[in-house]
């Protein structure tokens, strides 16, 4: 017993010393270092889009100013993650960050930026407000932007501390405020809004239902509360409204995530509505799915916003069900599209993270290095790669080109201008998953559907 | 417009009754697994007086275990390949509920033996902790994505009168049924009286030459394997796709059908358990829509809190707990 | 005198809180290193003078107070409390409701900090006192389950009134720490902005750290005082033997109610200091896990005690960026390849897709825990073996080391 609390005791002082000596360390990890590319890698590198780092400045930098972030003498550009990774969108987020690795260790063997390489910094949020303003805390003075935050209120919440920073955010959150110029100035939109996406994927599934022969559909709505339930609600309301159909069940923020959700099934059931639009996490849509297949409602057509949907569904009980019934849509590029930035993502991924499952967000996380490089190598060439350089770098930019991973993106001009509309569509298979796919089959690229395409966009669909 | 209405009129009384069929058989399928949560608690407190709040990170790691059988090495279904697959998938369960048997006697020996006689908040506290040590190994065992767990049941609905009632449920009924028997019959086994000698007098079963740490090691046992059935079968359509890391909150649910029902009362774990599963559905199907939007979001949840918080007021002991006898 | 400390020769010295002038010294001594820490004058402790430990110290503070709340109730009170967390948000949306922007999608009357934050903390009071004659009737197990019950109806409260919480998920903003006499647009003493304060240039961070040690040391001295006046020692004989209490004239429930509202008011204020640090909190923030980390420090510096609750609250908050801090310190002495330690630093720690190891530091999918994963796990298993082999916690080891010291050499 005694020897037990020495022991115990000896433990709790190393850590204690352990910790401080090393806090004037730095806790870099470096990016997965690209040493097994083979010689296609170096081909595609010459592309022509501003993306692109080309292999030719091999020259040293001229006068580049520099404040946080970038070390001209040790040739390093560190970027930082605020990212969920043991909260409850953790599962998604993972394959993120497994892309970005991937893109930043492939960017580093093929000259990086002006020769400097990029290095990650991450810091786990827990997906919580406290934890995105203390990791943010922790690494603010040591990198030059922030290539992905998790979650609208948790980013909302450091939106002040980005803006006295001027420090650039890239949010793997779809929330209709980022495009919104008086919301967040610092932080980056990257893909369609939820309220747009929602637009978009009900002119889809209503041409479906009637392609099928039949009359005009009724909708029913269920989401979680905040905003990425409440955003995309917002935009299924509105297309209702536009398109006159009649909405038989309003859930909207009535998915309360550890309750039973049977009684969000009965209603559903009890409408007897056509299509079904849902915005809620995967576990509580596989509840409220299941509840009401249990009971016979089989007719409708589903659909929600892109997290709704998790690939696990296929290997479950619902698997034929949600094949049948489930038409998704993602704010890029699903698994096995057939675009030169999806190559260069399988490839990456065969060659260097084998045992990776085929997955929809690996191709979210290139996308996200793909814009902070092109910030990067805009600031860097403009000779101003301080913080605010590289937000202005950013912010003249309006067209930024992801190789067909994601549809361009601007960032100049009016709020109007900038939003983002086009989206994927995929339907859920089995057959591309036993085929080594992600389990999505890809409908179409870069759909922009007539109620999104015509709605006059001004500000943010729900508010904070 | 008007056929419309009359039709509707029509249904309006058969869909009452289909309203009322489905509330009852889904809150008899969810008093089922809060009956078989209840029982595993009040078995280990009425043993050795420690409520057990790392129940429900057991239940969802005899649940991964039972998923990692049967799906991932089909143990010991290669085996005896001869046998149906439901059968196969059934002795998968069996096998992890067995080996979550033996976690919860070794969580004894290391956690709980050493806290015999420490006051009531460090006991409370330590199972809190192996909550959460148990909940982040299994998390990780999990993986990120839900697990399904291969039962042979699927998504299967049969219709009983105007309910739709899904195979897993009724499996679920029947599974808790046996173990209720099961039980039964254990207390009048020689360790089952055993162990209710321990629960009444422990001192004196000791003088009778009864083991008090032999007994505690069972009941903990016992405890952990019907956690992990309430696990498996909680984790099954349509209640959900899997073992996931939200599972092992599950259990917190079945704490006031415990404390409703008394925490050293077998039958009345039972009976609370499907007390709470009735009253949870029946306000799920029922207090909902535009009238009752003045209860907020998510009360169905936590009705069974404020009904156990009412019966607390009338009998703080529970209905059919006994009163403690406290001495100066 | 100077020799006997535990000689008292008059009642005011006996139950002084710093009879010995040796005491008086340390405690002034460590007051004056505590707020000399954001300057940097602290020679091997000027690491804490950086933005990141300045809010890690603040958080200290803040979460002192609320573990000294349920000190009260816990500590010198016996009743197991799994609770406080409800009364933490109760005192954080009151202060918002009184403090909060006004004209926003929430309720906010903005009305200064010297009205909310007390405010915050008499609501909890009466909410506190109002729930406690309902708990009490109820001992042990029992009111644990309670006090849990009373956590997640909490959670269905602050999910249900968005207008008031701003919706689940969303969060609102809550008033921050500035100064005004009555709602003036500028206030005359402002903790969110850099600057100068007597001629010395801060952070606002540690100007925020300065308020709220003052906030902190405010709630050490009350809680120090209950624990010598008459409602202390009740309080004590109830958690010894409530029975016994009450047949010596100790009227049972009335203490009990009392314990109760004066730890919810800890708690309220927490609550309120809480929101105005952080600046956005969410409903869910204020869940089962926030009143087990509060038991936990209550536990892990030593129950009963101040000094040790204080111990605990400074172990659970800083227990995550030590994890961090030593993590990464394994996983760079694991990469450097550098003898004996590397290997064993390697064992531990995964630094590539395949390296096997228990904890690994890489954002992508790798083998082994990530680091808040293991964050969790230690302290789960930290709490386990503070339970099992030193239930008194940090303090009980702060005790033997002092004993051991006071008698060496004769140490046996």
């Amino acid at each position: 017993m005694k020897k037990l609390r020495i022991f115990a005791l000896v433990l709790v002082f190393a850590l204690i010393a352990a910790a401080c000596s090393s806090s004037s360390d730095d806790t870099t990890t470096t990016a997965a270092s690209g040493g097994e590319e083979t010689t296609t890698t170096a081909a595609q590198a010459t592309t022509t889009t501003a993306a692109q780092a080309t292999t030719t400045t091999a020259a040293a930098p001229m006068e580049i100013k520099t404040d946080f972030g970038v070390d001209l003498e040790a040739g390093t550009i560190t970027v930082g993650q605020t990212a969920d990774l043991t909260g409850s969108f953790a599962p998604l987020i993972k394959p993120i960050m497994a892309g970005q690795q991937l893109y930043w260790g492939w960017l580093n063997a093929n000259g990086g930026i002006g020769g400097l390489e990029v290095q990650m910094e991450t810091r786990d949020t827990g997906y919580t407000v406290e934890g995105t303003i203390a990791a943010y805390d922790e690494i603010r003075d040591k990198v030059v932007a922030i290539s992905h935050t998790t979650g609208s209120p948790q980013t909302l919440a450091i939106s002040d501390a980005l803006e006295e920073d001027s420090m650039i955010a890239v949010p793997a959150t779809w929330y209709s405020g980022w495009t919104d110029t008086n919301i967040a100035p610092t932080v980056l939109h990257l893909g369609a809004p939820y309220c747009l996406e929602s637009m978009s994927l009900l002119d889809w599934v209503s041409s479906e239902w009637a392609n099928e022969g039949n009359d005009a559909p009724t909708l029913a709505l269920a989401s979680i509360p905040g905003d990425f339930g409440l955003d995309s609600m917002a935009g299924a309301l509105k297309w209702a409204e536009i398109n006159g159909v009649e909405v038989v069940y309003d859930g909207s923020g009535t998915i309360i995530p550890g309750q039973d959700q049977k009684p969000v099934a009965d209603a559903i059931v009890a409408s007897g509505a056509d299509m079904v639009y849902i915005t809620t996490t995967p576990t509580t849509f596989s509840e409220v799915f299941g509840a009401a297949l249990q009971q016979g409602f089989v007719g409708a057509k589903w659909s929600g916003s892109g997290p709704t949907y998790n690939p696990a569904f296929l290997g479950s009980p619902i698997a034929d069900a949600i094949q049948a019934m489930w038409y998704g849509g993602f704010y890029g590029q699903p698994w096995g599209g057939d675009s030169a930035g999806m190559a260069l993502v399988m490839q990456l991924v065969e060659t260097q993270a084998p045992d990776m499952p085929a997955n929809d967000y690996v191709g979210l996380g290139v996308t996200e290095a793909m814009l902070v490089h092109a910030a990067l190598q805009k600031a860097y060439d403009n000779g101003d790669m301080t913080r605010a350089g590289v937000l202005a770098a950013v912010k003249s930019l309006d067209d930024v080109d992801f190789q067909g991973l994601a549809p361009n993106e601007n960032y100049t001009g009016t709020t109007a201008d900038q939003v983002q509309r086009a989206i994927t569509l995929y339907r859920p298979s089995v057959a591309n998953l036993e085929a080594g796919g992600s389990g999505s089959e890809i409908i179409e690229n870069d759909f922009v559907g007539p109620t999104a395409g015509g709605f006059d966009f001004q500000e943010a669909c729900y508010q904070f | 417009m008007m056929l419309d209405f009359v039709v509707f009129a029509q249904v309006g009384g058969q869909a009452a009754a289909d309203k009322f069929a489905n509330a009852t058989s889904s809150g008899i399928a969810l008093g089922a697994i809060y009956a078989l949560l209840a029982l595993g608690l009040v078995l280990i407190y009425k043993a050795t007086q420690v409520l057990n709040f790392a129940h429900g990170a057991i239940a969802a790691l005899g649940a991964f275990f039972a998923a990692y059988l049967a799906t991932v090495i089909n143990f010991p279904g290669r085996y005896v390949t001869f046998l149906p697959v439901t059968l196969q998938w059934i002795l998968s369960a069996l096998v992890a509920v067995l080996i979550t048997a033996v976690v919860g006697l070794v969580l004894e020996r290391l956690a709980i033996r050493p806290m015999i006689g420490e006051p009531l908040f460090s006991v409370v506290m330590i199972t809190i902790a192996l909550d959460i040590v148990i909940r982040t190994i299994t998390d990780d065992f999990i993986g990120t994505n839900p697990r399904p767990l291969g039962d042979p049941w699927g998504a299967d609905v049969i219709h009983i009168g105007p309910a739709f009632v899904a195979k897993s449920e009724m499996a679920t009924v029947l599974v808790t049924l046996i173990c209720l028997v099961g039980i039964a019959l254990f207390f009048r086994s020689r360790y089952g009286v055993a162990m209710r000698a321990t629960a009444f007098d422990q001192e004196a079963a000791m003088a009778q030459g009864i083991s008090a740490g032999r007994i505690f090691a069972l009941a903990w046992a016992i405890g952990a394997g019907l956690a992990a059935v309430a696990g498996v079968f909680s984790s099954l359509f349509p209640r959900s796709i899997g073992v996931s890391n939200t599972t092992a909150f599950f259990a917190f649910r079945a704490l006031p059908a415990i404390v409703i029902g008394g925490l050293d009362s077998i039958s009345g774990a039972v009976v609370g358990g499907f007390i709470v599963g009735l009253a949870e559905s029946y306000a799920g199907a029922y207090l909902i829509g535009d009238s009752w939007s003045f209860l907020g979001l998510g009360f169905a949840g936590v009705m069974p809190y404020i009904v156990m918080l009412v019966v607390l007021i009338v009998r703080p002991y529970g209905l059919f707990g006994t009163e403690e006898i406290r001495r100066v | 005198m100077r020799t006997r400390p535990r000689l008292y020769v008059s009642y005011a010295s006996e139950v002084s809180l710093l009879p010995t002038w040796t005491q008086k010294i340390a405690a002034l001594l460590f007051l004056t290193v505590l707020v000399l820490i954001p300057f940097g004058l602290i020679p091997g402790l000027g690491f804490l003078a950086d933005n990141d430990w300045m809010k890690i110290l603040s958080r200290v503070a803040i979460f002192a107070i609320g573990a000294l709340g349920l000190h009260i109730l816990s500590g010198l009170a016996g009743q197991v409390s799994l609770g406080h967390a409800f009364f933490v948000g109760i005192g954080a949306y009151t202060a918002a409701i009184l403090g909060g922007e006004v004209g926003k999608g929430t309720w906010g009357l903005g009305l200064p900090i010297w009205i909310w934050l007390p405010a915050a903390a008499v609501v909890a009071a009466v909410i506190g006192a109002v729930i406690a004659p309902v708990a009490v009737r109820v001992r042990g197990i029992y009111l644990a389950i309670v006090t849990l019950g009373l956590v997640f109806v909490g959670e269905w409260m602050f999910r249900s009134l968005p207008f008031i919480t701003g919706g689940s998920q969303a969060g609102r903003k809550f008033p921050g720490f500035e100064f005004r006499f009555w709602m003036e647009e500028t206030p005359f003493l402002d903790f969110t902005s850099d600057g100068a304060w007597f001629g010395v240039q801060m952070t606002s961070e540690a100007k925020t750290y300065i308020l709220l040690l003052a906030f902190a040391v405010v709630a050490v001295v009350i809680a120090k005082n209950i624990q010598r006046t008459r409602i202390g020692r009740a309080f004590m004989s109830i958690r010894d033997r409530d029975i016994a209490a009450e047949v010596m004239g100790v009227a049972d429930t009335k203490h009990k109610v009392m314990a109760f509202a004066l730890s919810s008011a800890l708690a309220g204020a927490t609550g309120a200091l809480m929101g105005a640090f952080v600046g956005r909190l969410i409903p869910e923030g204020f869940s089962l896990f926030l009143s087990i980390q509060f038991v936990a420090a209550l536990l892990i510096g030593g129950l009963g005690t101040v000094s040790g609750t204080l111990l605990g609250a400074a172990f659970v908050v800083v227990l995550p960026r030590l994890v961090q801090d030593f993590t990464g310190l394994l996983a760079a002495t694991a990469e450097s390849g550098a003898g004996f330690l590397s290997a064993v630093a390697g064992f531990f720690v995964s630094t590539a897709e395949h390296d096997p190891g228990i904890v690994s530091t890489l954002p992508g999918p790798s083998p082994g825990l990530n680091i808040a994963q293991f964050n969790l796990l230690l302290y789960g298993l930290l709490l386990i073996g503070f339970l099992i082999f030193e239930p008194l916690g940090l303090y009980g080891i702060w005790i033997r080391i002092r004993n051991y010291w006071k008698s060496w050499p004769f140490t046996y």
